[in-house]
């Protein structure tokens, strides 16, 4: 059998099939029999999308694996030790104890959870360099983008709408009118793109989605 | 640059390496987090708006609460998701949880817990609360549960006990059996997603609990009253805090983000000001 | 029973209506009568960032975004950036600039690995494409630490990010930029376009990233298909005007779409 039949031509030849009767099924009620099929579907697409998971943390462990290897030839193997540790150490507990295991909870509420905490507030050291780099009056649109955004930064701020609380209808104004205004037009732009993309799919000629 | 090659003050000052901005920040956030400063704090329509919606829900309703937060953003919308809940409970309302997020059903637990020291008493599974688990599949899997909650969750709740062993859930099989309901999305941008699937379809009147980043794009289903209102990020959980009168760490952290700004607006107006010096001296500056 | 779903009937004939035109205008451009449509710059600077990548012998780093293929919502986004990568993969083979794609999608991370390894192959340089370097997949909470660590030790000097992105873009774009890098930024999500147009050199907005896909297959019969998508805002264009004069003269507009 040719491999591109069943690499290429078959599974998009499923997609199609699958989108259309997804879409038809939202619209046409005589077609709801075939729910159930449906969910089964997309149960199995969450189950293909948890062993994905598996196979991509594998595909990590070898790489960190073949550093700790090739040891001479990269000077920061000594991280690759500490995220096989911890890898092994959660996987096994995870295997042993399970997700409501006393030891995988300490470690996911003590360790994982306020290590994801700093990390998300790492977010307000790169948002105040962004700004200092691009809040700047370059050109029109520059300025815009600066007076705008500052106008909102300062409507949230006890410290500036305590004292000055004109900022507040100004901020409110920016928010409701033309940020409103963009943002269903751009939902708009993208919701009329997913269609176009999808039928591109459909029509097998957007081979690029497998490879 | 001089004629030398070397660059100028304002040069520099432009190119100013960013650790030094990051050193700044984080010295005027952790010490006004430490020595905390009074500030008058106006509530915002956002804040009131979200308040005022807590607050009309009849007492004893029963309702849906969506609720997943992250790690990530728990230190923001803690307070919202504690005090609204210790707002409902105090009117004996009855709650529905689910979640879309696997980190969602832990923190439920401990959101649990804090609103119970706050309410003084603890609330009983079962007679005040329901927990109907983690509902994979995002959208796809947040519309077949608010259309027919039995058929997806297999009738059973997140520990494997009937739902219909509890006599209130007699009656709840979908979205369009809570005339109120919540959603925390955290920052996932989720919450047109639960527009579509419950508000639109069911009629049921939303509030969100969300991270401030979001804001810009919720605007759209405020302005319609698609969602009654929001508790938008740190700000919202620190006007909840001021307006139930439990003011705890969001309001600390929201004064001192509050001198964050402070610097922010500085560093922009330096930055310009460097930026134009050094365009009247002719040199090419982005 | 209903034919339609009660409430869905316009979206289902503007959908049509949609449909049918990407379908007439692809059998136009089928038949030698292409449409005309404006050149996305965003194709050339595709090209710059490559070029300044050789130039100066540093890495062209690849980020497509977050997100999971199996939730509705998120799936295009992903999908878009599928055309891009195979692209900007083979132009970075043919021209010899290494680049790097941390891929924070466990799904997506295979047919991304098949993608670059056969723009290797059709650049016939199968021998450059390291199974482990050149891609490598990093879960989403890592892939802060790794990009803004990695990309300051290794000091890319172009970065492409496009696909749905979560509130990580600010982190990803401005490591990027600190580390002296141009950046082609684009995403489909309303909270994180601001991001990726104030913190990167050139951006991609919402449909013109999807829109990238089609131009990027160099193939002018489906770059046609985007006119059909124009119809689309034509119609609700008129339908925005009819219904600010129909509000205004005190017609309840919202009946019109519980058809």
């Amino acid at each position: 059998m040719d491999p591109e039949l069943y690499r290429m031509t078959i599974p998009l030849y499923i997609v199609t099939l699958l989108g259309i009767w997804m879409t038809a099924e939202y619209f046409f009620p005589f077609l709801n029999p075939l729910v159930p099929a449906s969910d089964a579907i997309r149960a199995y697409a969450s189950i293909a999308e948890g062993a994905a998971w598996g196979v991509g943390t594998a595909i990590l462990t070898v790489a960190h694996l073949r550093r700790i290897y090739r040891q001479s030839k990269d000077p920061f193997w000594g991280y690759s030790v500490v995220y096989c540790v911890f890898f092994f150490v959660m996987f096994l507990l995870g295997i042993f104890e399970g997700l409501g295991g006393a030891n995988f909870n300490w470690l996911l509420k003590w360790l994982i959870q306020p290590g994801d905490m700093a990390l998300y507030s790492t977010t307000a050291f790169y948002v105040t360099t962004a700004g200092y780099r691009v809040f700047r009056f370059r050109n029109l649109d520059a300025a815009a983008l600066l007076i705008s955004g500052m106008f909102i930064m300062w409507s949230v701020l006890p410290l500036f709408t305590g004292p000055a609380p004109w900022i507040v209808p100004i901020a409110g104004w920016i928010n409701n009118v033309p940020a409103v205004a963009c943002y269903r037009g751009f939902v708009i732009g993208v919701a009329l793109g997913i269609i176009g993309l999808s039928l591109r799919v459909w029509l097998l000629k957007h081979r690029e989605v497998l490879a | 640059m001089t004629e030398a090659g070397e660059k100028t003050f304002f040069e520099k000052a432009l190119d100013l390496d960013h650790r030094i901005i990051a050193t700044i920040v984080f010295i005027i956030i952790s010490l006004f987090i430490l020595v905390p400063v009074s500030l008058p704090f106006p509530v915002s329509q956002y804040g009131q708006n979200y308040y005022n919606f807590v607050k009309s829900i009849p007492e004893g309703e029963i309702i849906g609460f969506m609720l997943s937060d992250t790690p990530s953003t728990r230190p923001q919308l803690e307070s919202a998701s504690v005090l609204t809940l210790v707002e409902l409970w105090q009117k004996n309302v009855k709650i529905v949880f689910w979640e879309d997020e696997p980190y969602g059903p832990p923190i439920l637990k401990d959101y649990i817990a804090l609103a119970e020291l706050k309410l003084g008493r603890t609330v009983e599974y079962g007679v005040d609360y329901v927990d109907l688990g983690y509902i994979a599949g995002e959208e796809t899997g947040a519309a077949a549960f608010l259309k027919d909650i039995r058929g997806l969750t297999g009738g059973k709740d997140a520990y494997g006990n009937n739902i219909d062993s509890y006599e209130w859930m007699k009656g709840i099989n979908s979205g369009s059996d809570w005339e109120y309901g919540f959603f925390n999305v955290a920052c996932r941008c989720t919450e047109p997603l639960y527009v579509r699937q419950w508000q639109m379809p069911y009629g049921t009147k939303v509030g969100s609990i969300n991270c401030a980043m979001d804001l810009p794009a919720i605007t759209l289903y405020l302005a319609t009253g698609q969602i009654a209102g929001t508790a938008n990020g740190l700000l919202g959980s620190a006007e909840i805090e001021y307006l139930t009168g439990n003011i705890g760490l969001a309001f600390g952290q929201t004064l001192a983000v509050s001198f964050g700004g402070v610097y922010f607006t500085i560093l922009v107006v330096l930055g310009n000001i460097f930026f134009f010096m050094a365009k009247a001296k002719g040199r090419p500056v982005t | 029973m209903p034919v339609i779903v009660p409430g869905r009937g316009l979206g289902l004939v503007v959908l049509v209506i949609v449909i049918v035109a990407i379908l007439y205008y692809l059998r136009r451009a089928e038949g030698g009568q292409l449409a005309r449509i404006r050149r996305l710059p965003q194709i050339d600077v595709i090209d710059e960032i490559v070029a300044r990548c050789v130039e100066m012998n540093k890495e062209l780093w690849f980020l497509s975004g977050q997100g999971r293929m199996t939730y509705a919502t998120q799936l295009p986004g992903i999908l878009s950036t599928f055309g891009i990568l195979s692209y900007v993969t083979q132009r970075c083979a043919e021209y010899g600039a290494k680049i790097h794609h941390p891929s924070m999608l466990p799904l997506a991370y295979n047919i991304q690995f098949e993608i670059m390894r056969e723009a290797y192959e059709l650049a016939g340089k199968p021998e450059d494409f390291d199974p482990l370097d050149t891609i490598l997949y990093i879960p989403v909470e890592a892939s802060r630490p790794y990009v803004a660590n990695e990309s300051w030790r290794r000091k890319p000097a172009g970065g492409i990010l496009c696909g749905f992105w979560y509130h990580y873009t600010i982190i990803h774009a401005e490591a990027l930029q600190r580390a002296g890098a141009m950046t082609l930024g684009g995403t489909d999500t309303t909270h994180n376009i601001p991001f990726m147009v104030a913190a990167n050199n050139y951006s991609m907005i919402g449909e013109e990233m999807y829109a990238m896909s089609a131009y990027l297959s160099k193939d002018p019969v489906l770059t046609s298909s985007l006119v059909g998508q124009d119809i689309g805002k034509y119609i609700v264009i008129l339908l925005t005007i009819a219904g600010m004069i129909a509000g205004a003269a005190g017609v309840n507009v919202l009946s019109w779409f519980k058809i």
